[in-house]
């Protein structure tokens, strides 16, 4: 815990002026200072003790279920047996059950006291101790739901801090891994930790992250998307330009490519900087199968990601502007669907989307087993009805299938976000210009795309400015005996990771 | 600031979203599907036919009310593009012509010239060019041709697209004239175009029937038979089968055909060669001034039918006796052909071509009056035919055995 | 940060490759086939060979100023007052083409996919979509042009390979027929719409790129690329299709993109196979943009010209709309303004840049082929650039 040394305080900076933010000799009244400040918060207990050996007063406070009850018995238990008298003694005593700072203000102990530390007043003392004994009740350590394996660690991030550095910890047992500490929000006093292994990490992209930073002035951060909204690079954009896992693999893995983890307490997902494009196709599954299968679906990844983007907007190009694209009896078929249909192709490929996008909120918000009526309701009205009573045709309704389908690739959920809203904007560019303004909106987002930076770094690397050395683990996946080298996007320093030779029996 | 430029951003996508709407949009079910096209004369005026596809029947899935599969509307106009945009007056939806299979032209029309034709079909940006042109054979109107109901492809246009496709494959009875190539043959120097003919077997009226198709037999067909020959872009006479042919080996447009010939030890009998890898060389010398054309004809073949007596074809010479005779027939079927051209001085072999490649500058010479030269010019033929198998069996069944 | 912007070689490569393509890859094969025939292939082999030597005269001006644009060379050249007329000159050659290659574009467009769309609302979006390039900046630009690559050589690609077994060498025959007078002229064109157009080259190079050596040889690569491609489109168009058609078509490649057949089922493509033409004309304007905004850039001394973008962007739609009555007059604006006009921007302009810088630095006794400047005096110049341009020969 000597970590927390380096914390910096706003409130410790202003030397304490009124009277009351003095540490009264008198133990009880320091309590209810503290309970006046604290506006008598039922939540906040305190227990009364007396060292007998000088026969000293203390008043012991804590927040209720912040902090480890065992412990606490254990200071009052252990009081009688307390003989010494000078400060450096309760200091160290304390110290034997948890780590004990020492503080002169009301004001400096309050933080401490909300956030699962013991305050101990001891009558005839003007300063006080606070111990730290946090001990929150929290979730086990469960399966992550957002990033699923086939093969590979089934842990995931729990919502606390010191539970998740310990998981990536556990796995880069290495001395340069290094976890640097702040306190972001004026009421919330979120804990932060910034992850990164010294000399690996880029010096200029950790420099730029402390100041972004250290330039929130916000009273809450509740958890990391807060973190990633104020600290993101453009805020114009549908594109995330963090990147967010709830993996300890998957940060550890970004961790030696010489990138930077955002650790914040409270939330089980943990923000890497810098992000680049490909990256939201990556999956942790990638590195746990064989490299010719990952590569495969890594590229199928794309695809599914041009489907889901262009699919419906492609079918409304080519059905009303360029039939003349169309085999001459596939046309007959479609033409042969559309038929008696009352909307034009793109009212119905929109309305179809509109439903398909309420099924999947509805979806996710439902509790499960109400989930599956959803399910069931839409399946009727979207895949059968609509067509059978003669709204919709049936081909709009493969298209839009196939586009949902397409849109649940995405291993990063927050990279399906952007498609799924661009998607509709390609629709409208399609009805009006036909395939002119599909090519026109997608030169407008690579326009976009490319000039997107996550933290200094082009968003597109690996393919714009084009990488060679770094195709190893792009669009595709090599074999680890391959890859001998960090990313040279995110990694100037420490270039070469390993010396593995090609395995093979003679050696 | 920032409300103010999204806001105004978004007005201006909304607008250029609604305002432009729909200029160019036409939902499938505006269109009406053009696979065929006939062209007829009416007096003065282009009488053009369209025949459009009726998605609902035409769709595998879809149950439809048994009408029939195409729909044929005729408007007259003095120009093409006009009738065809008339062709709205008679069907409720918009002409829609990228999917052009056939287009058919009558005699009468193309004995008149068809450079106008082409014109149209080249500048619309609508068409594209590789739908068939064929010419309707015997005054059979191109329009009627366009209204036989025949099995297995009800759509006509449909049946002689495929045909004409088919045939290519596996007779090369049949020429296949895109309107590429009859731009082009009908631009470039020293070579005339040839269009393939189309007629009506059997009664025309019983052929419109749908109970035509309904028949194991159908009173009325379709027939590709015979190749148009034009001089300057004018219909004046026409190829037979054989003749067609026999052009398809000249130019080297013949991909697999089967032919009949005499047997080479008696002539009532005959036997059938399946020819596949035609390879046509030429050579042009020039003699006294005078170019003369050397046409070598490589065909590789099976035996694939004998019906000669006591022709042993496990003998080696047999099988010489036989590729001679073929040679024979062979050379008298292109020379055929070559006379049937010359008789209506019409270049459709494009021998003035090979000179122009060959030879420009005596091209420049004969340039001027080709129509002319052209019958004069001397031809020499040379046709290998390289016999490699005889099918499953050797020799044929006879009585003996 | 740095405020030059640092365009990657390799990105560099591939502006020059589009830029080089251009509108030449659509429509050359048919200006070329009208006065060679058949023989109108061996133009863009001899020509690019030959205009290699114009574009050594490019990489000349850049290793005298690596730092500079063209306007700024020929202030360094010339002295300002003329350096500023033969500058404005320069900037006619971008003003005059916008307007016309966006007019045919759109031509182009309405001609084959969007006929009764207004011409002005498809210069629109066209240019708007250019303006936000320009907006995004030079450096973004030429990382999309990267992006664009894969959307540009697979259907390059694929009409390649499936038009080639369409080829009758026949198309081709009577070889090397054609009148000394008539290859001049076709020569002519093509070093006025292709070779002189490298020109515009040097408002990007090599001011904005980071390594100026690799650039050099991004924009050899690129310009070699480029006439490559036009090569062999231009002797597919004549052997698939014939010299004959070739010489009336107005849009021979999008004729030649008809063609394709593979396997039966890939056909009628043709609409898809546009993006080529698509990315080469949108780097090629979004060029021609960067040099008006470059020259506004230097003539009135601003340090940003962002809020320029979207005036202009509306004038030149306003441009290109009223730019030609008819296409009879954009075919003579073809052949007698933008031929000898742009062959006058694009070489005789350099050649007397060329010519007198020689002269200049001949009597200064500096060295009249020097090497590049390392990366970090570049960065050093280009911070001390004003106190410096001045000094510079």
């Amino acid at each position: 815990m000597s970590v927390r040394l380096r914390r910096r305080y706003k409130q410790n900076k202003q030397p304490a002026t009124n009277v009351h933010d003095h540490i009264s000799p008198h133990a009880m009244n320091n309590f209810h200072q503290i309970m006046k400040r604290t506006g008598e918060s039922d939540d906040i207990l305190h227990r009364s003790f007396t060292f007998p050996t000088t026969n000293t007063k203390a008043t012991l406070i804590y927040v209720d279920g912040t902090v480890d009850s065992q412990a606490v018995e254990k200071i009052l238990s252990r009081a009688k047996f307390y003989s010494s008298k000078n400060d450096e003694s309760y200091q160290s005593y304390f110290n034997e059950v948890g780590t004990t700072k020492l503080h002169t203000s009301i004001p400096g102990i309050l933080p401490e006291l909300l956030s699962g530390h013991v305050v101990i007043f001891i009558d005839g003392e003007t300063s006080a101790y606070s111990v730290s004994l946090l001990k929150m009740s929290e979730r086990t350590i469960t399966e992550p739901l957002t990033e699923t394996v086939i093969r590979g660690p089934r842990e995931g991030f729990i919502e606390s801090l010191r539970v998740n550095t310990s998981l990536v910890r556990r796995r880069l047992a290495d001395e340069k891994l290094r976890f640097e500490p702040r306190t972001i929000g004026s009421r919330t006093k979120t804990k932060i930790n910034i992850a990164y292994i010294e000399g690996i990490a880029d010096e200029s992209l950790l420099t730029e992250l402390r100041q972004r930073l250290d330039r929130i002035e916000t009273d809450s951060i509740l958890e990391d998307g807060n973190i990633e909204e104020l600290i993101q690079d453009a805020t114009y954009t549908p594109f995330p330009t963090v990147y967010s896992s709830e993996r300890p693999d998957t940060v550890t893995s970004h961790l030696l490519e010489g990138k930077t983890a955002i650790f914040v307490d409270g939330s089980p997902f943990v923000l890497i900087v810098p992000a680049l494009f490909v990256q939201f196709f990556h999956n942790a599954e990638d590195h746990t199968q064989r490299a010719d299968i990952a590569s495969l679906v890594r590229l199928l990844r794309f695809g599914a990601a041009f489907i889901a983007l262009l699919a419906p907007s492609l079918y409304i190009a080519i059905t009303t502007f360029h039939q003349e694209l169309i085999p001459t009896r596939l046309l007959g078929n479609l033409a042969a669907q559309s038929e008696g249909t009352p909307f034009p192709t793109f009212i119905e490929a929109v309305l179809m989307e509109i439903t398909f996008e309420i099924l999947r909120e509805a979806g996710i918000r439902m509790p499960q087993p109400v989930g599956q009526a959803v399910s069931i309701v839409g399946a009727i009205v979207i895949g059968q009805a609509a067509v059978q009573a003669g709204i919709f045709s049936a081909a709009v309704v493969i298209v839009v299938s196939l586009t949902a389908i397409a849109s649940f690739v995405f291993p990063s959920y927050s990279m399906a976000s952007p498609f799924r809203i661009l998607r509709f904007g390609f629709m409208g560019l399609a009805a009006s210009f036909g395939l002119l303004g599909i090519s026109v909106g997608f030169t407008a987002m690579l326009l976009h795309l490319s000039s997107l930076k996550s933290f200094g770094i082009p968003y597109m690397s690996d393919l714009s400015p084009f990488v060679y050395s770094d195709q190893k683990d792009a669009l595709i996946r090599l074999p680890k005996w391959m890859m001998k080298e960090r990313p040279k996007t995110t990694d100037h320093q420490d270039v070469e990771r390993q010396h593995t030779r090609k395995p093979s029996p003679d050696r | 600031m920032l409300m103010k430029r999204l806001s105004s951003g978004l007005l201006v996508i909304l607008s250029v979203l609604l305002l432009s709407g729909c200029w160019d949009r036409w939902e499938l079910n505006e269109l009406s599907i053009i696979t065929g096209m006939a062209i007829d004369k009416s007096d003065e005026n282009y009488e053009l036919t369209m025949q459009s596809i009726n998605p609902a029947e035409i769709a595998s899935q879809e149950i439809g009310n048994g009408y029939a599969q195409s729909f044929n509307t005729t408007e007259i106009a003095p120009t093409i593009h006009e009738s065809l945009r008339k062709h709205v007056n008679k069907s409720p939806r918009r002409a829609f012509i990228s999917h052009l299979q056939v287009l058919v032209i009558s005699e009468e029309v193309a004995r008149e010239g068809i450079t106008n034709i082409l014109d149209f079909f080249y500048r619309d940006h609508e068409v594209r060019s590789d739908f068939f042109v064929l010419v309707a054979k015997d005054d059979q109107r191109a329009k009627e041709i366009m209204g036989i109901v025949t099995p297995l492809e009800n759509v006509p246009s449909q049946n002689m697209f495929d045909s004409l496709q088919y045939g290519a494959r596996s007779y090369g009875g049949t020429r296949i004239v895109t309107l590429d190539d009859l731009y082009q043959d009908a631009t470039a120097p020293g070579i005339e175009p040839s269009l393939m003919g189309v007629t009506v077997v059997g009664d025309l009226e019983e052929g419109q029937e749908r109970s035509n198709a309904e028949k194991n037999t159908p009173s009325t067909t379709l027939l590709m038979e015979g190749l148009a020959i034009f001089r300057n872009n004018a219909l004046v006479g026409w190829l037979n089968q054989d003749q067609s042919k026999g052009l398809n080996y000249i130019t080297g447009d013949i991909r697999d055909s089967v032919g009949s010939f005499t047997c080479p030890n008696s002539q009532e009998d005959e036997f059938a060669l399946e020819s596949f890898k035609e390879r046509t060389k030429y050579d042009v010398r020039i003699v006294n001034h005078k170019p003369i054309i050397d046409l070598t004809v490589d065909i590789g073949a099976h035996i694939s039918e004998v019906n000669c007596k006591d022709l042993d074809l496990s003998k080696e010479e047999n099988f010489y006796l036989i590729q001679e005779q073929a040679e024979q027939e062979f050379v008298a079927t292109l020379q055929e052909t070559v006379k049937e051209a010359k008789a209506h001085q019409a270049d459709i072999v494009g021998f003035g071509q090979m000179i122009h490649r060959k030879h420009p500058t005596v091209w420049e010479q004969l340039e001027d009056n080709w129509a002319e030269e052209f019958p004069n010019v001397e031809v020499t033929y040379e046709v290998n035919i390289n016999i490699t198998d005889t099918g499953n069996i050797i020799n044929s069944f006879s009585e003996d055995d | 940060m740095r405020t030059i912007a640092q365009v990657s070689p390799r990105s560099y490569g591939f502006l020059v490759f589009y830029a080089t393509c251009s509108t030449a890859l659509l429509g050359l094969s048919t200006s070329l086939t009208s006065f060679l025939h058949q023989d109108a292939w061996i133009i863009p082999v001899v020509a690019s060979l030959l205009g290699a030597g114009v574009v050594f005269l490019y990489t000349v001006l850049a290793r005298w100023y690596p730092i500079s644009t063209i306007y700024e060379m020929n202030d360094q050249i010339f002295g300002k007052p003329i350096g500023t007329v033969f500058s404005l000159l320069f900037l006619s050659l971008p003003v005059f083409h916008f307007p016309a290659i966006t007019s045919y574009s759109v031509t182009f467009i309405q001609n084959y996919t969007l006929p009764s769309t207004p011409f002005i609302v498809i210069a629109a979006i066209g240019i708007g979509i250019i303006a936000f390039g320009i907006f995004s900046g030079i450096e973004p630009i030429a990382r999309t042009a990267e992006l664009c690559f894969v959307f540009f050589i697979v259907p390059l690609l694929f009409l390649i390979f499936t038009t080639s077994p369409l080829i009758d060498i026949g198309f081709l025959q009577p070889y090397f027929t054609s009148s000394m007078f008539d290859m001049t002229e076709a020569f002519s064109i093509f070093l006025g719409n292709v070779i002189s157009n490298v020109v515009i080259q040097l408002t990007v190079f090599p001011k904005y790129l980071a390594k100026k050596k690799a650039g050099e040889r991004a924009l050899w690569t690129g310009y070699a690329l480029g006439c490559l491609t036009l090569t062999i489109i231009t002797f597919l168009c004549i052997a698939v299709l014939s010299p004959e058609l070739v010489a009336v078509d107005h849009y021979p490649a999008f004729t030649l993109a008809q063609e394709i057949n593979a396997a039966g089922f890939l056909q009628r493509v043709e609409a898809t196979i546009t993006v080529v033409w698509f990315i080469c004309i949108y780097f090629n304007l979004v060029l021609y943009f960067h040099c008006i905004i470059i020259a506004l850039k230097h003539f009135l001394k601003l340090t940003s010209v962002r809020t320029l973008i979207p005036a202009i962007a509306l004038l030149l739609v306003y441009l290109a709309d009223y730019y030609f009555n008819n296409i009879a007059e954009e075919r003579s604006f073809y052949q007698y303004v933008s031929v000898p006009h742009s062959i006058t921007v694009g070489t005789l302009l350099p050649i007397l840049m060329v010519t007198v810088g020689i002269i200049k630095r001949k009597k200064h006794q500096a060295p009249l082929y020097p090497a590049y400047p390392d990366e970090a005096t570049v960065y050093k110049l280009h911070h001390s650039k004003e106190t410096k341009s001045s000094k510079q020969i």
